[in-house]
């Protein structure tokens, strides 16, 4: 019998522990009801202790696997900055070709092909060999998806992921729908979340839904907070402003689009784009307005 | 030649088939990558490093574990059943006696990798994924990296007396050596003068399991270079060292121990 010894041990302490589990579930669900009947905050969702924790540990294991969908792309240059000898196989000619594929990424972002890690000792050259992260970007992006798709499931309320995970399925994989339905799940779980408003209203403006694009502008400019200080945050606000002002050229509102491209010029003064966008408009403003008076 | 060492590795084999450990460890590789792969992405096809990745890491994990349960236990148990002063007894050497469980143990760990890695082409196949050489490479980096595993827990078997303080401290080991070294040269890095110095000795003298771990390698099969030559000698050249130096440091802790 000595040799169950351990087993034994292991079985008393298993059992002492679920029984607390069980105790403090109870405890709390009857918790939750009670504060449920009387009205009082938490009547949505009446939690266990034991679900809290297992929910926290979900949504830490959702947020780590955005962190491996970002590694299946760039190579780990976002975990530390730039990428480690030898993993970036693709040269220098990557970023021009990268840069002129997706104007979504600046030349700033790609620090892995200039920054290699300075650190050249004759072991760490043969573990590279083994552990490199050849990274997918521009050969085979679909094979981000299922890392995204586990983060927005364990963590929906991770506003990040849902969104890394829309701009995915909509622009690159083309399936707005599905990007749609990550969205508005992302949106049951924290309604005032301007960024995935934002995203939801480039989805519709990108598939021509100008209407319904305004109105999820509108509410994301209602619950605009900069999370960036300074430049980045008027950069996000100015971002907004523009988008509405495309929504109202859709929609035919040449004065309103006017309106809010001068709000983008208010809030970026430096910026060219801005002021062409502007100027753009202030023409189509006075064409519109000449345009009867030449009609017989 | 070597009768005695084949006498005793073969009574470990016949003991890992008679345990159920290996079957049900099998079959949940087969259950977990079978319902991974029944996942519907958002309805994106083509997608199947994560499988890869997901199959190789199961296989390596499941098949640690059942190398560090079979080997770190012998000697222990022998200790205890006291089985092991009849067996030394017989006309074996201690270093015989050694050997023969490190051979041993070194099929069990070459039985449950081919029971593991085959569950995971029959999933792979089944789910019409196309099985590259890179698969054999991947096989043979992890054989090689189990092997010294193998001759870490023998050498903490021969050091204590009770079997869940040797499989708790080569589980220890292996999972600290594998998670930690690899950035050490993250730290070696950012150092400077003696700093740097004395973390590149930490690195090239610490065993280094993670060379052995070829996830990442095969995730990216498609699109990875396949190792050459002077790679393998490398990197069968350093795991057989170890495993010597292992080995060596079993036999100087058993040769004189008492029971």
């Amino acid at each position: 019998m000595k040799r169950f010894g351990t087993l034994r041990t292991t079985l008393a302490i298993g059992g002492a522990l679920f029984l607390c589990a069980q105790m403090s579930a109870e405890i709390t669900v009857r918790g939750c009801r009670l504060v449920a009947e009387s009205g009082g905050p938490g009547v949505a969702r009446p939690r266990t202790v034991l679900s809290l924790f297992i929910g926290r540990v979900e949504a830490l294991v959702g947020d780590i696997l955005l962190l491996k969908a970002d590694n299946y792309f760039h190579g780990q240059t976002s975990l530390l900055g730039r990428t480690r000898v030898g993993e970036c196989e693709h040269g220098l000619d990557h970023h021009a070709y990268a840069c002129h594929e997706h104007h979504e990424h600046h030349e700033g972002e790609h620090h892995h092909a200039h920054g290699a890690l300075a650190y050249d000792h004759f072991l760490y050259r043969q573990y590279v060999k083994v552990a490199s992260t050849a990274h997918v970007h521009l050969r085979r992006h679909e094979e981000i998806v299922p890392w995204l798709y586990a983060s927005v499931r364990l963590n929906p309320a991770n506003e990040r992921a849902a969104v890394v995970a829309a701009y995915w399925l909509a622009r690159q994989l083309d399936e707005p729908r599905e990007a749609e339905r990550v969205l508005r799940a992302a949106l049951a779980e924290r309604p005032s979340s301007w960024r995935l408003r934002a995203a939801l209203a480039w989805l519709h403006f990108d598939e021509g839904r100008f209407g319904p694009a305004l109105s999820q502008c509108e509410s994301a400019l209602g619950l605009f907070e900069p999370v960036e200080s300074g430049e980045d945050g008027a950069h996000d606000l100015a971002e907004l402003w523009r988008l509405a002002s495309a929504c109202q050229e859709g929609l035919d509102h040449l004065d309103k689009a006017l309106a809010c491209a001068q709000v983008v010029v208010t809030l970026l003064p430096e910026s060219e784009a801005a002021r062409e966008r502007l100027d753009e408009l202030k023409a189509l403003v006075a064409g519109r307005s000449e345009g009867p008076s030449e009609r017989p | 030649m070597l009768a005695a060492e084949r006498a005793i590795g073969r009574a470990m084999l016949i003991e890992l088939f008679r345990r159920k450990d290996l079957y049900v460890l099998g079959l949940l590789v087969l259950v977990l990558l079978g319902a991974a792969a029944s996942i519907d992405f958002f309805g994106v096809e083509g997608v199947e490093a994560y499988l890869r990745e997901l199959s190789t890491t199961l296989t390596l994990l499941f098949t640690v574990v059942i190398a560090v349960a079979v080997v770190a236990r012998q000697i222990p148990r022998e200790v205890e059943r006291k089985t092991l002063v009849p067996i030394l007894a017989k006309p074996l050497s201690r270093w015989q006696f050694l050997f023969g469980k490190f051979l041993g143990a070194v099929a069990c760990l070459t039985a449950a990798l081919v029971v593991f890695w085959a569950s995971s082409a029959l999933i792979e196949a089944f789910k019409g994924m196309r099985l590259t050489g890179l698969l054999v490479q991947g096989f043979v980096l992890q054989w090689l990296g189990l092997v010294m595993l193998t001759a870490l827990a023998l050498f903490f078997s021969t050091l204590v007396s009770e079997a869940p303080v040797s499989v708790t401290l080569s589980l220890l080991a292996y999972f600290l050596l594998k998670g930690f070294t690899s950035n050490i040269h993250i730290l070696a890095s950012g150092a400077t003068g003696f700093g740097a110095s004395a973390l590149g000795l930490v690195y090239t003298v610490v065993p280094h399991f993670e060379f052995y771990d070829p996830t990442q390698m095969m995730a990216f099969a498609p699109l990875q270079k396949a190792l050459g030559f002077l790679d393998w000698l490398f990197f069968a050249g350093y795991a057989f060292g170890y495993t010597a130096v292992f080995l060596a440091g079993a036999w100087l802790a058993f040769r004189r121990k008492r029971f």
